[in-house]
């Protein structure tokens, strides 16, 4: 692919703006609520794309400590999930909270950075 | 059943049907539709009266695959959510009046037309504006109050209610989230931590299943009607306290009973009102369950489009709210508010 005149997360704030300044005033009821939580959605998209790899990257390098394995994420959550369910680690290990809680922290900074400050 | 037009017709013959007189119906409009159920408002003009009134359809539950852990979710709805409105109005729980309950020949599907009860529902606005004050300093008050003759009712009124208690409940949403095969750690230690602490051995009573803001039409100095009963079921007392005051049903509130109130508050008005004795730690293991729970419809909702190949933006949303109950939930086990 060519180099883009703008970056993904640029475009997406251009059209975010442009919904919500132009477009969703004129609205009413069901569009208005519709379009208001896509203008948020887009706002999340960009958020994933500034933040996502380098969060994603922590994870697994976590994942690979707290597990003494490799593989792609999806392959170490699969682990983790399994070894909590069949008790293959500790609940109150605090290597497992501390893990869990700064990735439900990273994934908030995406999904909703609002929820961390309160 | 969507547009105002194609309703209009029938709802008028069945408001005939039912409220026997002769009557004109105007005003229709959908208030909410979701994927479970749609509620329209209406006025029927019977002689010089004009009475507001509501109509609630439920939607037909979508075809489900053979084992799907959706079909065992207890859903109360048409003739059976108008019983238990009418029961809990009868045991002095602010309900809506029951007005009819729709029959095939009304062409309506399943549902029932009720009393409007005028008031607030949405929680942004109860716990922001002037008006709401005088609600604000009672609402633990009257929620106790509410919740305790609730679950003095008797179950044997009510045969259609499901045994729905802490253990058959986790075992439900687990299946629900497996079915998903999308491994979730925080999910995992959330359910086992519900499997090790939410009470082997509980009281049984008839619980609302979804009692908080949102479902609370409030006037500015009391809760004037408790709806959506969808979620009645028989279960521990403790849970419907507890869901009260999850972190996500207090609507950026500071404190925990519906964002007004601590939960002291809650159980002592529930004490007083005849109900037993719920201490902190009982309320709590609900409440951190409550957050598990939350979590995984939302993980549901953010899949639901591969389950019935439509996509909206709200099932977008809502997925991308599951972190919110799994940090709640951390925090909990980590002993904070």
């Amino acid at each position: 692919m060519p180099m883009p005149l703008a970056p993904a997360p640029d475009v997406l704030a251009t059209i975010r703006d442009y919904l919500e300044t132009e477009i969703l005033p004129a609205l009413r009821d069901d569009k208005w609520f519709n379009v208001k939580i896509a203008i948020n959605l887009l706002a999340t998209i960009e958020r994933e794309l500034r933040l996502g790899p380098e969060a994603d990257e922590h994870e697994r390098a976590r994942l690979t400590t707290l597990l003494g394995a490799a593989g792609t994420l999806e392959e170490l959550n699969r682990a983790l999930a399994l070894a909590i369910r069949e008790s293959g680690i500790a609940l109150d290990d605090p290597r497992l909270l501390d893990h869990l809680r700064e990735t439900t922290a990273d994934a908030l900074r995406i999904n909703n950075p609002q929820w961390l400050v309160r | 059943m969507g547009l105002a037009e194609d309703l209009a017709p029938r709802l008028r013959a069945a408001v005939r049907r039912h409220l026997g007189a002769p009557v004109e119906i105007d005003d229709l409009k959908r208030l909410t539709g979701g994927a479970t159920k749609a509620t329209w408002s209406f006025a029927a003009r019977i002689g010089a009266d004009r009475v507001p009134l509501i109509l609630q359809l439920a939607s037909p539950r979508p075809a489900l695959a053979p084992g799907d852990p959706l079909a065992e979710l207890p859903r109360v709805v048409g003739a059976e959510d108008a019983a238990m409105m009418t029961a809990a109005a009868e045991a002095g729980v602010p309900a809506p009046p029951v007005r009819a309950i729709l029959t095939p020949e009304d062409g309506l599907g399943v549902g029932c037309i009720m009393d409007f009860v005028a008031g607030e529902t949405i929680a942004r606005r109860i716990l922001r504006e002037a008006e709401f004050a005088p609600l604000r300093q009672r609402f633990a008050e009257q929620c106790g109050g509410i919740l305790a003759r609730l679950h003095r009712l008797a179950p044997a009124g009510l045969p259609f209610l499901r045994p729905f208690g802490a253990a058959a409940q986790v075992a439900h949403y687990r299946r629900a989230y497996e079915a998903l095969d999308h491994p979730q750690p925080t999910i995992e230690l959330g359910l086992r931590w519900a499997e090790n602490h939410l009470p082997q051995r509980h009281a049984t009573a008839v619980l609302h299943g979804d009692f908080r803001l949102g479902n609370l039409i409030c006037g500015g100095a009391a809760i004037r009607a408790v709806i959506d009963w969808e979620l009645a079921a028989l279960g521990d007392p403790a849970q419907d306290l507890g869901w009260l005051c999850v972190k996500t049903w207090r609507f950026g509130g500071a404190l925990p009973v519906g964002g007004m109130a601590p939960r002291e508050a809650l159980l002592a008005a529930y004490r007083a009102a005849g109900g037993a004795a719920i201490d902190l730690a009982q309320l709590r293991v609900w409440e951190a369950f409550g957050s598990i729970k939350w979590a995984i419809m939302c993980l549901m909702k953010g899949r639901e489009h591969r389950r019935t190949g439509r996509a909206t933006v709200e099932q977008m949303a809502i997925g991308r709210r599951m972190e919110e109950p799994l940090f709640d939930f951390l925090q909990l086990l980590a002993g904070e508010d």
